[in-house]
Formats: C-alpha cells, sequence, structure tokens
C-alpha cells in the first residue's frame, strides 16, 4: 500500500499542495484526476523522492522511500526518461545493468506487442512510440508498484487503445497503478479509485465501485458534482 | 569488461603517461651539474663545516636554481623534499636557526638580519624592518631564552619628519637597547634629500626612549658638485654582540661635461655602542677606493683586494688605529673583485667568484696563515662554460 | 561500487565523442604546428646561407638556435589547450544541465536508480577528472613524439635539445608547469586543488537545481565562501605581510582544509541530491 499522509508543498510563496492524504492499494488502479495545475505531477514526484516537500509522509508498503525501493516502485513520467541518441536496444540494456528486478522476457514480449524494434534511435520514433518505449521501461520491472503520469496525453488514437490494452492484461494484474490524467474518458472503466483534486486539496477520494453499485453513478457524474459545485 | 574499453583506455592512458614522467623524473636528477669543493692546499678539515649558498644560472636557458655547495658535493632546491622546498635555501641561516630554535618567537617577525640581536640570555627583535612616515613607533620584543618569558612593548620614534626609515642594527648594551636606523628626508623642491643615521636608545625598565642622537647626516656633505650616500657596514653580517656599528660614506662628484656622476672617494665611520659616541677611521688613500671588499669583526675592519694578482688583506684595528696588511701566496689566480668574505672562529673563509670558476679560501686571522686553498669544481666541464654561480651565503656550522 | 562504475562508464560514453575530437584537434593542431614552425626556420636558415652566404656562425648568432620551447608558445599549441580547458570547463556544467533539460528528462531515470544518488554525483565527477588527466596524459604521449618530429626536421646544429621535463619546465609562460608540474607531489596538489574545485562547483549547481532562483544566490554564495575559506590562509598571509604562519605550516594547513571542504562539499551535495533536488 502506498499511504499519502498530509503532503504539503509550497513553490515559493505560493502553496501548491495543501495536506494531501488518500492511499493506493497493490492490485488495484487508483487515478488522480483534477484540471491542470491541481498539483497531479508534484505527487507522483513526491512518492518518487524527486522533489522536496513542506511537511507530510509517504509510506510504501509502511516504509519511507529508500534507494531499494525503485526496484520496488517505478515512475513513467510523461516524457521519456531515456537519452535521444540511444536506440530502443541500448535503453533496455542500461535498465539491465542497473535494474535487478529487470524483466528480460518481459520487455522482449512488450517489443513484440508494441510492433518497436530494438535498433530503432529514441530520437527517431513517433510520438506514439516513444510514448510506447516509455511505457515499456516501466512495465519490464518487476515491480509492485506503478506510477504513471499522462500515459495518454498527445497521443494518436491507435496507441492509446494499445496502450489502454496493457491495463486490462497479465502485465498490470497484481501491481498497484497509481495513474493521472485530466481525460478520464479513456480509462473510466479501468480504475478502482478515483482521488479528486483541486488547488492543492483533495476534494474526494472513492472506490468507482461502491460509487456505481450504491449510487449508481459515474465516474464522470461524481466528478461533474465535485467541480461543477 | 569488452564494453568499458573506453573508461579502461582513458585510465590506461594516464596511469601509464603520468607514472612513467614521474617516476622517470623521480630516478633521474636534474640536468644542473654538480658542484663540490676540492682541495688544493692545506687542511681538509678547515672546510669541513663550511657550505656555500650559490644559485647556478645557465646562460642558454636563462634559469636558474639555488643549490648548496660542501666538500661532498652539491644539492639543488629542486632536489629537496616538498616540505624542505618551502623554506628557500636562500634565506639566512642564522635566521632559519632561530626559527627552528625558538619558533613561536620568531614569527611574523621577517628575515631582516639587522633587526635581530641575540646574546646568551636575550632575543631580542625591533621591527618593523622598512618604518615609513605615518608609523611612529618600534615594536620591541624580547625573549629571555631561560625563563622563555616574552616581553613585548612598543616605543615612540621621537622625530617625526622622515620619509622612512630601516632598522641598521639593534644591540643591548646592559639594561639599553641601542637602535641604529638610516632616515630619509625628502628635501623639498629646491633642496637635496637627505640621510641620517640615528641611535634610538631605549631603556628596558620602563619602555622609554633616553635619546635620539644623529650619529651622521649628510645635509652638509652637499657643495653643489659633491655630495655623499650613507652605506652600512656590518648590518648584516651578524645578529650577535657587536662593538662598532660601521658605515661608509661615498664621496660623488657631478661630472658636468659628461653630464654624470662618480664615485670618487670612500671614507668610513664607526659608531661605538659602549661610549655612544663616534670613532674616526684614519685610512691610507689606498683604501678609500669605493671597489673594496670590506669586512667588520669585532673591532678589525679587513680590506680585501687584489694586488698584483694576488690576494691582499689589510686589517685596520679600530681601538688602536693600527693598520697591518697580510698578503697571501695562493696557488690558483684569484679572479679581482667579488670576494665574499665571513670570520668565524678566528678563521677568515672567503669566496672568490669569477666567470670560469671560484676559489674557497680560509686564513687564520691570528697567525696571518693560509689554512685551506680550494675551488668549486663541477663534475661537468662545461658548467662554468653554459652559465654561472651567483654567490648568496657562506655558512660555517 | 559496481553501479558507480557503470554510471562512470555511462558518463564517459555521453562526452566521448566531443572528447575526441578534442584530442584529435590538439594532436593535429601541435603536430602541424611543429611541422609548419620548423620548416619556417628552416627555411630562413636556408636563404640566409644559400642566399645571403652567412655562415651557420653568423645564422645563429642572428637567429639563434631554434628549441621547441619557442613552438610551444605558438598558437599551435595552446589554443588546442586553451579550448580543451574551456570545453571541460564548459562539461562541467553541461554534465548535469543536460539532464534536466533536454527533450529528454534523463534525470528522472538518473534519480529513479536502485542505487546511492552519491554514486551519480561522484561519476560525473570522477567523468571530468578522467577526461582532464586524459588530456594530460595525451599530452605526456605526445610532447615526445613532437620533439622526435622537431628533431627530424632540423639539422643538429641549428637545434637545442633538451629532456622532456626541461621542455615542459621551461615553456613559455609556464602553462605546461601548470598542467604537468615538475615534483608529483605538485602535480597531486594541483589536480587536488582542482578538483575541489569542481566538487564546490557541483554542490552550487546542486543548489541550484534544488532551490531554484533562490539557489543560484546560495550557490554562488556557497562557491565564494568555500574558495574564501580555503584562500583565507593565504590571502591573510599576503595581506596582513609579515608571515606569522610558517610555509611549512600553511602548507599543511591548506591540505586540511581542501581536505575539509571536498569533503563538506561531497556531505552537501549528497544531502541535496537526497533530500532537495527537483526534476
Amino acid at each position: 500500500m502506498i499511504e499519502v499522509k498530509d503532503l504539503a508543498k509550497n513553490f515559493g510563496r505560493k502553496k501548491v499542495l495543501k495536506g494531501i492524504s488518500f492511499t493506493a492499494e497493490k492490485g488495484e488502479i487508483t487515478c488522480l484526476m483534477g484540471i491542470n495545475g491541481a498539483g497531479k505531477t508534484t505527487i507522483m514526484n513526491a512518492i518518487m523522492n524527486l522533489t522536496s516537500f513542506k511537511s507530510g509522509e509517504i509510506l510504501i508498503d509502511g516504509e519511507k522511500l529508500n534507494k531499494h525501493s525503485y526496484e520496488k516502485i517505478t515512475f513513467i513520467p510523461d516524457a521519456i526518461t531515456m537519452l535521444p541518441q540511444m536506440t530502443i536496444g541500448e535503453a533496455l540494456q542500461f535498465m539491465k545493468d542497473f535494474y535487478t528486478s529487470w524483466n528480460e522476457i518481459r520487455a522482449k514480449e512488450l517489443l513484440e506487442f508494441f510492433r518497436l524494434k530494438e535498433n530503432e534511435k529514441i530520437s527517431s520514433l513517433s510520438k506514439g512510440n516513444t510514448a510506447k518505449v516509455n511505457l515499456l521501461l516501466g512495465l519490464a520491472l518487476d515491480v509492485d508498484y506503478l506510477l504513471m503520469d499522462e500515459p495518454f496525453s498527445g497521443i494518436d488514437i491507435f496507441s492509446r487503445e494499445q496502450i489502454a490494452n496493457v491495463f486490462t492484461s497479465h502485465l498490470v494484474e497484481d501491481r498497484g497503478v497509481i495513474i493521472t490524467t485530466h481525460e478520464i474518458n479513456d480509462i473510466e472503466h479501468l480504475i478502482d479509485k478515483a482521488v479528486l483534486l483541486d488547488d492543492g486539496m483533495v476534494l474526494r477520494e472513492f472506490s468507482t465501485e461502491e460509487v456505481r453499485e450504491n449510487e449508481g453513478k459515474s465516474v464522470v457524474d461524481v466528478m461533474r458534482e465535485v467541480y461543477q459545485r | 569488461m569488452l564494453r568499458y574499453w573506453k573508461l579502461i583506455g582513458i585510465f590506461t592512458i594516464i596511469i601509464l603517461s603520468v607514472g612513467t614522467y614521474y617516476v622517470q623524473a623521480g630516478l633521474a636528477s636534474n640536468n644542473y651539474p654538480d658542484f663540490s669543493i676540492q682541495k688544493i692546499s692545506g687542511d681538509d678539515k678547515a672546510v669541513e663545516d663550511l657550505t656555500l649558498i650559490t644559485r647556478y644560472v645557465s646562460n642558454n636557458h636563462s634559469y636558474g636554481d639555488y643549490l648548496k655547495i660542501t666538500r661532498e658535493g652539491s644539492v639543488y632546491q629542486s632536489e629537496l623534499s616538498y616540505m624542505d622546498r618551502l623554506t628557500g635555501l636562500y634565506i639566512d641561516s642564522e635566521i632559519k636557526r632561530l626559527q627552528k630554535d625558538y619558533r613561536n618567537f620568531m614569527r611574523g617577525k621577517g628575515e631582516s638580519i639587522p633587526t635581530f640581536f641575540e646574546n646568551e640570555e636575550w632575543l631580542v627583535h625591533v621591527g618593523p624592518f622598512g618604518i615609513d612616515y605615518h608609523e611612529t613607533s618600534f615594536e620591541v620584543e624580547m625573549l629571555d631564552k631561560n625563563t622563555k618569558d616574552v616581553t613585548s612593548f612598543q616605543v615612540n620614534i621621537p622625530d617625526k619628519n622622515y620619509q622612512y626609515m630601516n632598522i641598521q642594527d639593534v644591540q643591548m648594551i646592559q639594561d639599553e637597547l641601542s637602535i641604529v636606523t638610516r632616515n630619509f628626508y625628502s628635501g623639498g623642491p629646491s633642496q637635496s634629500d637627505t640621510e641620517e643615521f640615528h641611535v634610538y636608545r631605549v631603556d628596558i625598565g620602563n619602555q622609554k626612549i633616553i635619546s635620539d642622537d644623529v650619529i651622521y647626516s649628510n645635509e652638509g656633505d652637499y657643495t653643489g658638485s659633491e655630495w655623499t650616500h650613507l652605506g652600512e657596514v656590518n648590518s648584516y653580517s651578524s645578529i650577535g654582540q657587536e662593538d662598532y656599528f660601521v658605515f661608509r660614506l661615498d664621496y660623488v662628484e657631478q661630472d658636468d661635461r659628461a653630464d654624470s656622476s662618480m664615485h670618487t672617494r670612500t671614507e668610513y665611520i664607526a659608531y661605538e655602542y659602549a661610549a655612544n659616541e663616534l670613532v674616526e677611521i684614519d685610512l691610507p688613500d689606498k683604501l678609500k677606493g669605493i671597489e673594496n671588499i670590506v669586512h667588520v669583526n669585532g673591532s678589525t675592519i679587513y680590506f680585501i683586494e687584489t694586488k698584483e694578482e694576488e690576494l691582499q688583506i689589510t686589517a685596520y684595528h679600530i681601538e688602536n688605529q693600527e693598520l697591518n696588511t697580510i698578503d697571501i701566496q695562493t696557488t690558483e689566480e684569484v679572479y679581482d673583485m667579488n670576494y665574499f668574505p665571513i670570520v668565524k672562529n678566528g678563521n677568515m673563509y672567503i669566496t672568490n667568484f669569477g666567470d670560469e670558476g671560484a676559489n674557497v679560501l680560509v686564513i687564520d686571522t691570528e697567525t696571518e696563515e693560509l689554512l685551506y686553498e680550494g675551488k668549486v669544481e663541477s663534475t661537468d666541464q662545461q658548467s662554468f662554460k653554459d652559465g654561472y654561480l651567483d654567490f648568496n651565503q657562506i655558512i660555517v656550522e | 561500487m559496481k553501479n558507480y562504475l557503470k554510471l562512470v562508464d555511462f558518463e564517459l560514453k555521453r562526452f566521448i565523442n566531443i572528447y575526441f575530437v578534442l584530442i584529435g584537434l590538439t594532436i593535429i593542431s601541435q603536430i602541424t604546428g611543429v611541422i609548419l614552425k620548423s620548416r619556417d626556420y628552416l627555411e630562413r636558415a636556408n636563404v640566409a646561407i644559400y642566399e645571403n652566404s652567412l655562415s651557420l656562425e653568423q645564422f645563429i648568432s642572428q637567429n639563434g638556435k631554434l628549441s621547441i620551447h619557442q613552438l610551444l608558445q605558438t598558437g599551435w599549441f595552446m589554443i588546442p589547450i586553451a579550448l580543451s580547458a574551456a570545453a571541460l570547463i564548459f562539461y562541467c556544467f553541461l554534465i548535469w544541465y543536460r539532464d534536466w533539460f533536454g527533450k529528454n528528462t534523463f534525470i528522472y531515470r538518473l534519480l529513479m536508480l536502485p542505487t546511492a544518488r552519491l554514486n551519480v554525483f561522484l561519476a560525473k565527477a570522477t567523468a571530468i577528472f578522467l577526461m582532464v588527466l586524459g588530456l594530460v596524459g595525451i599530452q605526456l604521449i605526445l610532447l615526445p613524439i613532437e620533439n622526435t618530429i622537431f628533431k627530424s626536421i632540423i639539422p643538429v646544429d641549428l637545434r637545442m635539445d633538451m629532456p622532456l621535463n626541461e621542455i615542459i619546465n621551461g615553456a613559455g609562460y609556464g602553462y605546461l608547469q601548470i598542467l604537468i608540474p615538475n615534483s608529483f607531489v605538485q602535480f597531486l596538489i594541483n589536480y587536488g586543488i582542482g578538483f575541489m574545485m569542481v566538487f564546490i562547483l557541483f554542490t552550487s549547481i546542486l543548489f541550484e537545481r534544488s532551490f531554484r532562483i533562490k539557489g543560484i544566490i546560495f550557490g554562488i554564495v556557497y562557491y565564494f565562501v568555500a574558495v574564501t575559506v580555503f584562500l583565507f590562509p593565504i590571502m591573510a598571509e599576503i595581506y596582513w605581510g609579515f608571515g606569522y604562519l610558517y610555509p611549512s605550516e600553511i602548507f599543511v594547513l591548506e591540505i586540511i582544509l581542501g581536505l575539509l571542504i571536498t569533503v563538506f562539499s561531497i556531505w552537501l551535495s549528497n544531502y541535496l541530491i537526497n533530500q532537495k533536488v527537483t526534476v
């Protein structure tokens, strides 16, 4: 379980996070939602210790993040995290060199699934393919938790479908996933939990299944309720 | 491993090239010639404790390095360990000894011999060596060698008009300090500049100036066509007890035709510390040449010159105004001028440098005998053609 | 340790193309310089002796013998060295900023490696050190080769020969003496100070990367404070004159200060990169 407790952060005098708390379970897909600037990416960065925060606490399976955690939890930001001059093969080799949790078989499987070639240079890839390589680098790690920042932004429709398929496949099974998006349509049916953010605060945290069963509402219904109030 | 060839390659190049260079540099001594003092006649014992500090300057590379030369050979400063090199070879050996023995007392006191005085009980420093017009006092520090107590105090300089002054000697006579200075006064637009020797006497007990005596002023020497320059003779020779402060007056005459000036003669005057008065020195004309090499030891002034290709030493005794001349017969020809004498333990050590080499002579001042004659020789015949030795100091341990 | 070495190798590879260009440029420029300048001199000698019928001695007394020092003072030698130095100093900044700016934010990957982040810091520093020393090594190999070329062009009567250490020590403006000092201790001191400065600079950059605008001020202040603390004993001696400390004491003090500043800089960098740095 990833626990975010009372997370607060300022940029200069501006408070970007004003005491965020939520949890994300293993085996579930948790979606952070909110308009741009709501602090979604900052929360992701904070979980991965890629930015400092003023106060609060983040625990992963009850522990603070340390260097070994990166074998257990990984983050796929919205831009690719490899150098443009590298080929896909070199990028995979880099991952293999440093991560013991790197799963070579799964990497090959994903290459095939996304129809990518190892000798292609990252700088020469299309936007969609770049996003797929980026996704691959995270998915081929045998990690318990996977954080994804806007995996669908700026990508063509076919690539979106392919990526969306990943979420229903065995590649994501059993893992805890935190995903951010401002376009809910693509994944509404996939997510288990939604955290609605605005202005650095959690407006509502709910289980999509409960809302559907008890209140008969879709995620979009709840969002409309919360944001248009 | 093959993947890391760039890392391994760069690393190997560094280790091999840098390693080879410094191992080689460490094994090979430098390329400057070695020197040693070689006997021509006399007793080797006389130069057992003798060290010459010189600088070898090579003509062609315009590069030089300090070295010390003994009977056994020579060591260049660049061959010393890094730590030893930090204290230059050229620093006066007396100062080095004091810095070693009285490390804390010697801190921040500079390296000017004239500012120190040492006897059995005391080590005294009066500073700073150079005092300019906006400084108004002497800093006196006295170390009691037995108790290690340091007394320090300031005394105000009564004279206020000097442009600047240099300390020429410090002496301790019972409970008084005598500080000899050479003071410079700028003369204003229509007057000539003036130099004066002063003696400031300080009462150690109440830490006050007793007197400021002008022992010589060259103000009156200016006649329009002739004037004098003042020069110290024995400021630098010792930090110990001295009876006299000897100074010289170099007479300069205006040569209108050539629009230049020239030295005409030199006179010497001694100041006797104990009596606090000047003693006249009456010399024959032949010793009034300005080119004479002069050395003072105790109450004797030695004049060293070359006479008919032989070395001649004239000793003048200040107390009784007696003169005696010692002719030294050397096997090797001496080089005119460039004599550097010191007197230690009753012996006079003279080094005599010339273009083609250097002579080393030891003379017993009592018996007037030549105890030792030798020369500085090089392992390399070319040494004195490719460069020259620049004399710095003689050390007799 | 293994991750550290992998990272060093990786950092080297990222700059190796430009690095090889620098090496190539140095080799080509210096050797061209030796050949051109030597030929130039030889040509003058030929004109003087065969056309103006000067004797060899007269020519030498007028022009002097040619020594490799005269070649070392030309732009052919100094410009590639200055260029390499400038490039490496510039790369001290680039080695960090290229991970943040640039289309692909590689810093995410570096910070998320399952290894101590200090390794990333040390690997970048090591890569710089290796490249600096590598160029020094190349220069040390190059000098004897250049000397051989020089000897093969200029006849023995017209040239002045000298061993490698004299070539280095006597070179004009003393620039080679700073890069390759006479004694190994001095070599360690020069590069020790250089590497300390790199660590201080890296810490300053991390200040900026952690606190951005405010961090620029912290970084600059840190840099100047660190350098001032290091130079303080020497500056104090120069400013107050009179040698209160003996040279050997200043030397020991500087070594201690240098080590302390280096260790402190690494410690501070470790803190910043672990706790404060922001992608």
